[in-house]
C-alpha cells in the first residue's frame, strides 16, 4: 500500500467503506493513513 | 564336561560380546541408518565365524562343535541374501583350510539351508518379534536335527546328550542375539521418530507465524480487486479476469483460515454443549443447502444428549460432515442423521447415499490436503479428526462405493450437574 499515493489511499478508503468491504481490508487501510498522518483527512461526518 | 561347558561360555561370549559392542556403537553414533552399516555388521558377523570356527568344542574323537551357525543366521537374516551365500563361502573356504574332509557333505547341507532361509526371509520382515523368534527357532531346532539324524546314522549315540546340550546353549545364544538386534532396531526408529516429531512441532509453530503473515497481503488484494471489480470502465473479459482471481483468492483464504484452526493449540475452555440443540440447529442451517440440492433430510435426535466441549468446534464438526455428505450426493438423495445414548457415550451417526468410497480413497480419509472434491480445503476432516480426539471421542467411517458413506461419532456422555 505504500505505492499509493496519499489522495489514492484516502479515496480508496472510502470507496471500500461505501460497498462495504472487509473489515481486515479497511483496517489495513487505516493503518496505513495513520502511518502516514493523515488521519484528519477520513474524519468525516457522514 | 566341566571344561566343554567352560568352553562352550567361550563361545557365547565371542558371539554376544562384538553384537553387544556393535549394538552400543550403534545407538550412539546412529550407524544402523547410514548406508555402509550393511558392510560393517556384515565385516562382524564374519569375524565371529572365524572366531568361533577356530576353537570349536570337541567332544569326541574328532568330532567338533562350534556356533557357526549363528553368524550365519544373522547374515542371512538381517543382512541379506548375497550377505549370507558370501558368508558360508567363507565358511566353506576355512574348513578348507582347516583340513576338513567331508567339504562337500558341508556344501550340499549349507546349500539347502540357503534355500530354506531365502523363502524364510521375504516374509521375515513382517513378522512380528514373538513370531519371528519362532521361526528362527523352528529353522534352527530343523537344522540341528538334520545334523543329529547323521549322528545317528553314523552310530555316535552316546554323544546325543552332549550335543543336545551344546544345542541347546546355541539356541538360547542365537534367541539373546535376535533380541539384541531387534531391540537396537527399535530403539534407532524410536530415535528417529522422536526427531521426526520435535522437526513437526518446530514447523507447525514456525507455519502458524507464516500463515499469519500471508493473510495481510491477500486481504489487500482482495481489498483492491473488490475496488476494480466495481469499476465501469471495464471490459466483460477483464471482469471476468477479476472474478476468477477473486475467487482463487477466497479459496487460498480459505486454506490459511482452515490451517490456522489446525495449528492452533487448543487453549479453548470445555463447557457443557447440548449435542440435540446443535446438531439440531446445524441441520437448520444447512437447510437451504439441502434444499438447493433437493435432497430429504431425515433425522432422529434424541433429548438432553450432553457433552463436555467446545460449542463452535463441535458445530464446526457436524458442519463439514453435513457438508461432505451432502456433497457425496447429485441430488435427489437422503441425508439421514440419528443421534442418541448408548452405553454412556453419544452416538451420532451421518448417513448418505452418495457416491461413496472405494476402500483405497477411505484409507486416505483425513489426510491433510486429501480430496475428493475439486473445490474444498482439504483439511476440513483433518480438523474434524483432531477436534474429536481432542473431545476424547472416537469417529468410524464406513462406506461403499456407489452405495453411500456412514459416519459414525462417539462422544463421552456428560453427567455433570
Amino acid at each position: 500500500m505504500r505505492k499509493l499515493s496519499d489522495d489514492l489511499l484516502v479515496e480508496s478508503y472510502f470507496k471500500a467503506k461505501e460497498l462495504n468491504l472487509s473489515k481486515d481490508f479497511i483496517r489495513l487501510i487505516e493503518t496505513e493513513l495513520h502511518r502516514r498522518s493523515l488521519a484528519h483527512k477520513i474524519k468525516v461526518s457522514s | 564336561m566341566l571344561e566343554n561347558i567352560g568352553h562352550i561360555l567361550y563361545h557365547v561370549l565371542i558371539v554376544i560380546f562384538p553384537i553387544l559392542v556393535f549394538y552400543f556403537l550403534a545407538i550412539l553414533k546412529n550407524i544402523y541408518s547410514s548406508k555402509s552399516h550393511r558392510g560393517k555388521l556384515l565385516g562382524m558377523v564374519i569375524i565371529i565365524l572365524l572366531l568361533t570356527m577356530s576353537f570349536p568344542v570337541s567332544y569326541a574323537n574328532g568330532f567338533v562343535y562350534d556356533f557357526r551357525l549363528i553368524p550365519i543366521i544373522v547374515a542371512f537374516m538381517y543382512i541379506g541374501m548375497v550377505p549370507g551365500i558370501i558368508t558360508v563361502i567363507i565358511m566353506l573356504i576355512y574348513l578348507n583350510f582347516l583340513d576338513e574332509l567331508n567339504l562337500l557333505v558341508f556344501f550340499i547341507n549349507y546349500s539347502i539351508i540357503t534355500v530354506i532361509f531365502y523363502y524364510l526371509r521375504k516374509k521375515f520382515k513382517l513378522l512380528s518379534l514373538k513370531k519371528k523368534l519362532l521361526s528362527i527357532s523352528g529353522v534352527y531346532w530343523l537344522i540341528t536335527l538334520t545334523r543329529s539324524i547323521t549322528m545317528i546314522k553314523r552310530e555316535q549315540l552316546d554323544y546325543i546328550l552332549t550335543v543336545f546340550i551344546f544345542s541347546l546353549i546355541t539356541w538360547f545364544t542365537l534367541m539373546l542375539v535376535f533380541l539384541l538386534i531387534e531391540n537396537l532396531k527399535q530403539q534407532l526408529f524410536l530415535q528417529r521418530e522422536l526427531k521426526r516429531s520435535e522437526k513437526l512441532n518446530v514447523i507447525s509453530q514456525l507455519a502458524a507465524s507464516v500463515a499469519h503473515e500471508v493473510r495481510n497481503p491477500m486481504t489487500t488484494i482482495n481489498g483492491f480487486l473488490q475496488l476494480i471489480k466495481r469499476d465501469e470502465n471495464i471490459t466483460d473479459t477483464q471482469r471476468n479476469y477479476i472474478e476468477i482471481s477473486l475467487g482463487e483468492l477466497t479459496r487460498a483464504q480459505d486454506i490459511i483460515n482452515d490451517y490456522l484452526s489446525l495449528a492452533r493449540p487448543n487453549n479453548s475452555s470445555f463447557q457443557v454443549v447440548n449435542i440435540s440443540e446443535e446438531l439440531t440447529k446445524t441441520i437448520e442451517l444447512m437447510t437451504s443447502y439441502t434444499n438447493f440440492q433437493n435432497i430429504e433430510v431425515v433425522s432422529r435426535i434424541e433429548d438432553n444428549l450432553y457433552i463436555n466441549g467446545n460449542t463452535d468446534e463441535v458445530k464446526q464438526v457436524f458442519i463439514n460432515i453435513l457438508k461432505n455428505g451432502i456433497e457425496a450426493m447429485e441430488s435427489n438423495g437422503i441425508l439421514e442423521i440419528h443421534a442418541y445414548e448408548a452405553n454412556k457415550k453419544v452416538v451420532i451417526k451421518i448417513a448418505d447415499n452418495g457416491e461413496g468410497m472405494t476402500k483405497s480413497q477411505l484409507s486416505r480419509i483425513g489426510t491433510p490436503f486429501y480430496s475428493t472434491k475439486e473445490k474444498g480445503t482439504g483439511i476440513g476432516l483433518t480438523i474434524s479428526f483432531q477436534i474429536i480426539e481432542q473431545l476424547k471421542g472416537k469417529i468410524n467411517i464406513k462406506s461403499e462405493y456407489g452405495m453411500g458413506t456412514t459416519f459414525i461419532i462417539e462422544l463421552p456422555f456428560y453427567e455433570g450437574k
